[in-house]
């Protein structure tokens, strides 16, 4: 009697859970799937309402993307060409230096955070995470101003200088708290053997640190991919990244929704391929090295 | 001689200092904007004139004295404080379910994250373009709870708070569930099985063995969510630039607008700087609350 009881329970309680799920993960993922089909609609199901869900899928959206086919707005006959190749260059050169110089200053400087003590070390732990919290309109206003005296201004250094900020807090925070996790007798055992410092941070400590700087890594590119004031404060179309060119058509009053669509995908689509392989350093990284497993 | 030798002990000694140069040299070329903000905050500078004057605190006084502020201050907390009860509740939803052990739940888990790994400006668009009142199929799918065909969601004075929300509730809601998530599978099993054999209730599990336990997780999502959706931007930017009217002017949107619309810049460095030494109040608070649990967490 007892156990027909909890079965009955059982199955209501996961009943609840599968519909708990469906409706949920319904709201989290249609948006990505629906923008996702817009990318191949003809203009007409486009904008017809009611939305329809099956239509005769057409390239164009990815041509233009690709830079292959100019896009004509809704409603005239001139062409767009796509500043999307343009956005994922300026990108990827941006995003990919700026992590590398992090790595550099911010490795060695994660290292001593960890193992050494000295005055003052929480305080300048503490300083360089601020800057993971602080509002990046406070520091760009004044380097707007600086950047175009000095003639900074639209140009990829000063992209990879204020980007700095977004990578370092992550790359120094989360390598810290994995290399705080290494036994210190490993350190010690190398200098007994006479090894320096510098060896033993290198060949010793680095390869252990090698999911943290995964995980840093990991989420220094996606918050540097996404961000957008940066690049929409300092710079102009030749250097903006992918994330402000994908504005720029929403703030003329051409009406290429499937362009759009195809930009949003486009911007997207690594980083959710990344999502899919790399979760578990996500969730360490997600939490500044709060988590660990 | 001598000295070479004591000066080589001393570079070793002060090793740790010299390897830290380079991060505090970033540091540096950042802290010193900062200081620039607060200059300009005391004086009338502009985008256009080259002439700067000293005002004192002028740009405070009109701040606090217009009532800008108490808008701004409004709008930026009722953003946050109504996305964080959603997110929380949406987030908690989720990780429970996620934490059952169902093959829907399995094969799901992996696309948590997506929503969180989409730029949230890109987001935004995403939500735009199904939202536009002429093709909306948001308003579509919600037509039998009454939402009329031509709803227009932002440029709605009494529904732009609730669409900004929305979207960042779809995009951080993620983050919630995935941290909880961890939480909940970090939990040691006996804990839970010893308490289902003394007969407790379900919800007593939950609120007296459960719930403290989560707590360094619960408090990770607060710091963060709390911190990054006051200095939320890109969102609200994106999605009526702060309008309409003002509805939207959370207190970086306004900024933005003082400095780069009407080219107020030492209004704008203050507007900033309010703003920012009540976040940084709080945010101390719980920055140093979190690293406390950081350790906890080992």
């Amino acid at each position: 009697m007892d156990k027909r009881k909890n079965l009955g329970k059982n199955i209501f309680g996961k009943l609840i859970t599968y519909i708990t799920l469906i409706i949920t993960f319904s709201f989290l993922l249609f948006p990505i799937y629906w923008i996702f089909t817009m990318v191949f609609k003809p203009t007409n199901d486009i904008i017809a309402y009611p939305p329809t869900f099956s239509f005769q899928p057409t390239l164009k959206g990815i041509l233009y993307v690709l830079g292959l086919e100019e896009a004509t707005a809704i409603g005239t006959t001139a062409g767009f060409r796509s500043y999307f190749l343009i956005g994922v260059r300026n990108s990827l050169i941006v995003v990919v230096s700026s992590i590398l110089i992090s790595l550099i200053v911010g490795l060695p400087a994660a290292y001593i955070l960890a193992r050494y003590k000295f005055k003052g070390k929480e305080d300048i732990a503490f300083t360089i995470l601020s800057f993971r919290f602080a509002p990046p309109l406070l520091v760009i206003i004044p380097l707007y101003l600086l950047f175009s005296r000095i003639g900074l201004y639209n140009t990829h250094i000063a992209l990879i200088w204020v980007y700095q900020l977004i990578s370092i807090p992550m790359i120094l925070w989360i390598v810290r708290g994995y290399i705080e996790d290494i036994p210190i007798e490993i350190d010690q055992a190398g200098m007994v053997d006479g090894y320096s410092r510098i060896y033993i941070f290198l060949r010793l400590i680095l390869p252990l640190a090698k999911g943290g700087i995964a995980a840093g890594t990991l989420l220094a590119f996606i918050y540097s991919w996404n961000n957008f004031i940066f690049g929409m404060v300092l710079a102009s179309t030749s250097v903006q990244p992918v994330t402000v060119q994908a504005m720029r058509y929403l703030t003329t009053d051409t009406l290429m929704y499937r362009e759009i669509a195809a930009i949003c995908i486009g911007a997207a689509l690594p980083l959710l391929i990344l999502a899919v392989f790399l979760q578990r350093y996500l969730i360490s990284g997600l939490s500044m090295g709060a988590i660990r497993r | 001689m001598k000295s070479i030798i004591t000066l080589k002990s001393k570079l070793v000694k002060r090793g740790p200092i010299f390897a830290l140069l380079p991060a505090l040299l970033v540091v540096i070329f950042i802290l010193v904007p900062f200081g620039y903000s607060i200059y300009f905050s005391l004086t009338d500078a502009s985008l256009i004139e080259k002439d700067i004057h000293f005002i004192g605190f002028g740009n405070y006084i009109k701040y606090f004295g217009s009532g800008l502020f108490w808008h701004n201050f409004k709008v930026t907390f009722s953003y946050t404080f109504l996305a964080m009860f959603f997110e929380f509740l949406l987030g908690f939803i989720i990780a429970f379910a996620l934490n059952q052990d169902t093959w829907l739940g399995r094969f799901l888990r992996p696309f948590t994250l997506f929503p969180l790994m989409i730029s949230p400006i890109i987001g935004t668009i995403m939500w735009k373009l199904m939202m536009n009142p002429e093709f909306s199929v948001l308003n579509f799918i919600l037509s039998p709870f009454g939402v009329a065909k031509d709803f227009s969601w932002s440029a709605d004075t009494d529904y732009a708070l609730f669409s900004a929300v929305l979207i960042d509730v779809w995009m951080f809601t993620p983050f919630i569930a995935i941290i909880i998530l961890a939480g909940l599978k970090g939990m040691p099993p006996r804990v839970i099985e010893a308490t289902r054999v003394d007969g407790l209730s379900r919800f007593t599990i939950l609120r007296k063995i459960v719930f403290p336990l989560l707590m360094p997780y619960i408090v990770i999502c607060l710091v963060f969510r709390f911190i990054d959706s006051i200095a939320q931007f890109d969102i609200i930017f994106g999605l009526t630039r702060g309008g309409p009217g003002d509805t939207l002017m959370v207190y970086q949107v306004e900024a933005y607008t003082q400095v780069f619309n009407y080219y107020k810049i030492g209004y704008g460095s203050a507007i900033m700087l309010v703003m920012w030494l009540i976040v940084f109040i709080v945010c101390n608070f719980l920055i140093r609350y979190w690293n406390s649990l950081r350790e906890r967490l080992r």
